[in-house]
């Protein structure tokens, strides 16, 4: 699924539009194991039918946003 | 005509001495624009905006260059105060003690003037032509409260040099002029407000280190409030004070005799009141050290902290009395006065218990107080970072805070709703932030003062109403509806999450024109409300696209978060246009590099997450009571 949506086209139309955000951590390693986070966002089009899937899904679920996480976060 | 205050050659000659002075502070103090100049210049133009609304960022380097430099310019300007050669030959120039007091004040005041003027006009311009946020009347009645707490801290320091012939004494005599009225007069208002001290006597201090605080503008119950610098009637009140403590300083300049000089003291009550401060605040000093000690090694071992209490009320007694002595012996540099002074140090062990115990006493005894509705001026939130900060000044607040703080209800009903839903309030203060209200309500003092009482929450269950029952309570009122589903006032900056300083002005451009567009209760949809009134949640900028908006009116600072999505059309294009520029390649690897990792598990991938948001907005059920 994923693989398909990394090739998905990109979007700019709100009413058709998947925002997809990755948040990057980079840890200092200082002393006081600061960290700081990067994110990174762009729009993909929603008719796609990996989309489509998507977006079915987060209705049925009746939710606006779904995280993807992993490596413990 | 000769001027009866100021003689210009010794003003001149003061000038000239201080220079070195002058000109090292005015450097420091260029130093910390270096600083800001560098942070500017160096930061990720992505960071987004920079407020400098927060009057903190302004008020801590000017504070602490005054704490420095004014006892070190009014200690070199009356030098010779402490010399028996130089002091006749001073008292003995054909100018009159007042212009000689008059002169060498008003040439420290030009030095720090400079100084100060110079650093706070150099900030502004470099906020300015960053395109930072910058609240310019703010700026200004900052300024103007350093000038009051310049006079304050200077008159205190000259009154503490007439009054001794050395630099010990009289340093501790100065700063005994400065705090002692401030401490009695948070005293005075403790009795006639019925309050308390907080919880440790510690917490009080950086208020009074705060010349800015006005205590008599602004009384106990606001102490753990927050700091507000355009308090025109708390200036007037500052202006007074520093101008009284001028006149005691000319009048003990004029009354001071030349044998004064290398002599401890010409006042005995003050050197008697500067060496109780001492041995008093020692004491509390060490036994509140000794408890955070023994706490941590026993972490509520109340055997424990039993066991130790006797001998850690004795040790701290005897460091505090090798304290006292030793004041009195450096100022002194007798034997004979500090055994006479031995008898006193009673009154510390007293004084100290008194300011230790009995607020608490008090405290315990008396009934919450409550306040009408008729009595209710305005409301306000705590931001939530000020009550952490040593200064405790007023951070930046949500649009919604800014608005309810300045809204008067147009019945009774709202505040009555509000009233009741708090159901009590007390001046006790205790912190839960986001679900729980810090809504405090103000009520008249008299006299220009303010009271402020927060609702207390404890013990539990917390007394205070939710942030979402006072925003449901606001939104019944038309007036304050309107207001807050109206596009705020003032001047703007604008924020994208990704954007730069410039990208994001675009957008906010586009947002208005949205905005304009949309019914109240579509703008409405577009405030997050998640869990609060005010959207102090830190993922605000987490989940979907977000725009916020920094602004200033008069004195005034706000924030405010609304959510893009196909209600602003143009906006959202706008940002998506820059972001899927910017940020395309990236997100597409990290969107392979997450495939890989689940088909190949590698433990030595980085820590990523992926959100994935639709930009369709869904229907909210509203709650009726909050409708336009």
């Amino acid at each position: 699924m994923l693989k398909a949506l990394s090739e998905a086209p990109l979007a700019t139309d709100p009413a058709h539009c998947v925002t997809v955000r990755i948040f990057d951590y980079h840890y200092s390693g200082s002393i006081f194991g600061t960290a700081s986070v990067e994110s990174m966002t762009i729009g993909l089009n929603a008719d796609e039918p990996l989309m489509k899937m998507i977006l079915q899904w987060m209705r049925e679920q009746k939710i606006d946003d779904v995280a993807v996480s992993y490596d413990g976060v | 005509m000769r001027n009866p205050l100021i003689h210009r050659g010794f003003f001149r000659e003061m000038v000239r001495q201080l220079r070195t002075k002058g000109l090292v502070g005015t450097f420091i103090l260029a130093g910390v624009n270096l600083i800001v100049f560098s942070v500017l210049i160096t930061r990720d133009p992505l960071d987004g905006v920079m407020s400098n609304l927060d009057p903190r960022l302004m008020a801590l380097p000017m504070l602490l260059f005054l704490y420095v430099m004014s006892p070190i310019m009014v200690f070199g300007a009356y030098r010779w105060l402490c010399k028996r050669v130089m002091s006749d030959f001073y008292h003995a120039l054909p100018l009159s003690r007042t212009q000689i007091y008059a002169s060498a004040t008003a040439a420290i005041f030009l030095w720090l003037l400079i100084a100060l003027g110079s650093y706070a006009v150099v900030n502004a311009l470099l906020f300015t032509v960053f395109g930072m946020p910058f609240n310019y009347l703010l700026y200004l009645c900052v300024f103007l409260n350093m000038l009051l707490a310049a006079i304050e801290i200077v008159a205190a320091f000259s009154i503490g040099s007439a009054l001794c012939g050395r630099r010990f004494a009289a340093f501790f005599q100065s700063v005994t002029v400065l705090f002692l009225p401030r401490i009695l007069l948070t005293a005075f208002w403790m009795f006639v407000e019925g309050d308390s001290w907080l919880a440790t006597p510690f917490s009080l201090l950086p208020f009074f280190l705060n010349p800015a605080f006005n205590i008599a503008a602004t009384p106990i119950h606001s102490l753990i409030y927050n700091i507000d610098f355009a308090n025109v009637p708390a200036m007037l009140y500052s202006l007074v004070y520093g101008a009284a403590l001028l006149t005691l300083g000319c009048i003990a300049f004029r009354r001071r005799k030349s044998e004064l000089a290398e002599n401890p003291y010409a006042s005995k009550v003050l050197q008697t009141a500067a060496r109780v401060m001492v041995g008093m605040w020692s004491l509390i000093s060490v036994i509140v050290l000794l408890n955070l000690r023994v706490a941590s090694i026993a972490e509520a071992d109340e055997v424990f902290s039993a066991y130790m209490l006797a001998p850690m009320t004795v040790s701290a007694v005897i460091f505090s009395f090798i304290f006292y002595c030793l004041y009195e012996l450096i100022s002194s540099k007798k034997w004979k006065p500090v055994v006479k002074a031995m008898p006193f140090y009673g009154l510390c062990i007293v004084l100290a218990l008194f300011y230790i115990f009995v607020p608490n006493w008090i405290a315990d005894l008396r009934k919450p107080s409550e306040v009408s509705a008729d009595e209710i001026k305005s409301y306000r939130f705590n931001s939530e970072s000020s009550l952490l900060l040593p200064f405790g000044i007023e951070n930046t607040r949500s649009y919604p805070d800014y608005l309810l703080e300045h809204h008067t209800f147009s019945d009774l009903r709202g505040k009555a709703l509000i009233a009741t839903q708090s159901k009590k309030y007390q001046s006790r203060h205790s912190y839960d932030s986001l679900f729980y209200s810090d809504c405090a309500v103000v009520r008249d003092g008299g006299l220009f003062r303010k009271v402020v009482y927060l609702p207390d929450s404890s013990p539990s269950p917390i007394n205070g109403p939710t942030r979402k029952q006072i925003y449901n309570t606001c939104m019944n009122d038309p007036a304050f509806a309107d207001k807050l589903l109206s596009y705020p006032k003032g001047m703007i900056w604008y924020s994208c999450n990704g954007l730069t300083a410039a990208e994001a002005k675009e957008v906010g451009r586009l947002f208005r024109e949205d905005f304009e567009k949309l019914t109240p209760g579509q703008r409405e949809t577009l405030i997050n409300t998640r869990n609060s009134l005010i959207d102090t949640t830190s993922d605000a900028n987490v989940i979907g696209l977000r725009i916020t908006l920094y602004g200033c009116v008069g004195t005034n600072n706000y924030y405010i978060t609304y959510k893009l999505n196909e209600l602003t059309p143009n906006a959202t294009r706008c940002m998506l246009d820059y972001l899927n520029a910017r940020y395309e390649k990236d997100v597409r690897q990290g969107l392979r590099d997450f495939v890989r990792w689940m088909e190949h598990p590698d433990d030595s991938m980085s820590l990523r997450t992926i959100y994935i948001g639709t930009l369709i907005r869904r229907r909210k059920r509203i709650p009726p009571n909050t409708r336009c």
